[in-house]
This record gives structure tokens, sequence and C-alpha cells, in this order.
């Protein structure tokens, strides 16, 4: 069993690398924008103020791109590797058919959950 | 809908459709995301081209809150704001480019304010939905006021 989770969690990461280095849209410029111009507080004190998210996206991704650089996949990998621990919790609480569910769903699981924006 | 189907795989512990069916619509779920991983067409707006495309040397005319993408490809690329005030207003501006990405958003009719200051359509390309035009102006000389 635990041979089949690791199998489909595989797959399912690969699926996510298929072209994971499109050309970037606004909301993903946006926050290579903000993690390349702004340090640490000036995220919390400069940018925030003027948006309506969290500052703990734009904290974790500066944190990220220090160490990993900017290039589209640099930004897009942290959604990726959420989006499978999210599958684990999924499998957790439902078991192998919902984390099935969650992971190769094309609408929101796929392409959305390998964005690097919000 | 989503978290309603994963709580009741939950509550009932076991997957509300028999295996095969599980299986055909994983199937369909894999099928479709191929679709539209593997075929460029279905993807988002293509910045990277479009901003390959570009002269380094022509500065750029756009809505500039939107213009992240264009600096993220090239910084060193000039970006005037899409607006009367600015169009127009350098010397040897007898073509310029204009990128009207969420122009309309934002309320700006460039193409009336273009049209106004004397300049005519030449050139248009698409991106994925993304239009990258190029204007000439008519009467130079009078652009410059």
């Amino acid at each position: 069993m635990k041979y089949k989770i690791l199998i489909i969690f595989a797959i399912a990461f690969f699926i996510r690398l298929i072209a994971l280095n499109q050309s970037l849209w606004l909301d993903e410029a946006t926050t290579a924008r903000v993690v390349q111009q702004y340090n640490y507080q000036e995220i919390i004190t400069k940018f925030s103020p003027n948006d309506f998210h969290p500052p703990f996206y734009y904290l974790f991704m500066k944190l990220w791109t220090n160490i990993v650089g900017y290039s589209e996949v640099a930004l897009r990998m942290p959604s990726v590797l959420f989006s499978l621990a999210t599958g684990c919790v999924v499998y957790l609480i439902t078991g192998i058919w919902g984390a099935v569910f969650f992971l190769f769903n094309p609408l929101i699981f796929i392409t959305h959950k390998r964005q690097g924006c919000i | 809908m989503m978290v309603t189907m994963l709580l009741t795989f939950s509550i009932l512990g076991k997957p509300l459709l028999h295996r095969s069916s599980g299986a055909g619509l994983i199937g369909v779920f894999l099928m479709f995301s191929l679709i539209y991983l593997l075929i460029p067409q279905f993807h988002r707006e293509d910045w990277k081209s479009l901003v390959k495309s570009l002269p380094s040397n022509k500065p750029v005319y756009m809505i500039t809150s939107s213009s992240d993408v264009l600096r993220y490809y090239n910084n060193s690329l000039k970006v005037i704001p899409l607006r009367s005030d600015f169009i127009g207003t350098t010397v040897g501006q007898e073509e310029i480019i204009v990128i009207p990405y969420t122009a309309e958003i934002h309320g700006v009719d460039y193409q009336k304010i273009l049209q106004e200051k004397n300049y005519r359509l030449v050139n248009k390309k698409v991106f994925r939905g993304l239009e990258l035009e190029h204007w000439a102006n008519l009467n130079p000389t009078e652009a410059v006021k």
C-alpha cells in the first residue's frame, strides 16, 4: 500500500513539473518584483499596507528566492511542494481515493497549484 | 463541492465510486491535465516571447502597474505610462510600441488618444492573447508639443 501511495505522489509531482518554466503572468511577476525589490521589513511596512494579501506568502518567498533564485521554476516550486503536502493531509483524512481525486484534478490542482502567486 | 466530496470520502470510509469508475475518472483527469500542460496554446499569456521580440532601443507604452512581467524578463526596457500626457511628447517618436494589456480595465481609451495625436496602427502581433501594437505618427512634427 505504501509503495502504491509513493507512486501516486511521484506521478503527481512529475505532472506538476511539466511546462513549469512557461512564461510568468502578471501576479507571478509581481511576486518576483516584491521579493527582489523589498527586504523582509519593507515587505511588511511598505508593500503589505497597499496590498490586499497578508505578507506571509511574500516573506516566505523572499526566504525561498534568496536560496534558490528567481527563475520561473524557482518561483513556482513552493506551490508544487505545498500542493503535494496538502495531498498528504487529504490522504490522511480521506484515504487514497480522496488523495488521488485531489492530486489529479485538472481544473484546480494541476493548473492553479503550480503558480508563483497567492 | 470539492470539500463536500472529500468529506464524503472520509465519512463513508470508502470511495463513492466503484474502483473501475474511479480509475476511469482519474484517467479523464490525467487526459485533460496533459492536454493543458503539453499544448502551449492553452497556457497563459506568452510574455517571454513578447519581450524577446521587442527592440531594446525603443520605449514601450503600457499601463505601468501591469508592467512587472516586462521588467522581470528585461529590466532594462524603458516603460512609459500609456497616458495622454506622455504619448507623443518625445522627439523622434515616429513609431511607438504599445502593449495595451489591462488598458481597458484602467479605463484608458488608448486608441482614441493615439488617433487624436495623429498615430495610426501599422502592425499588431498577438502572443497568446497578449497584444503588441506598433503605431506610426502620420505627422511627427505636430506630435511634439
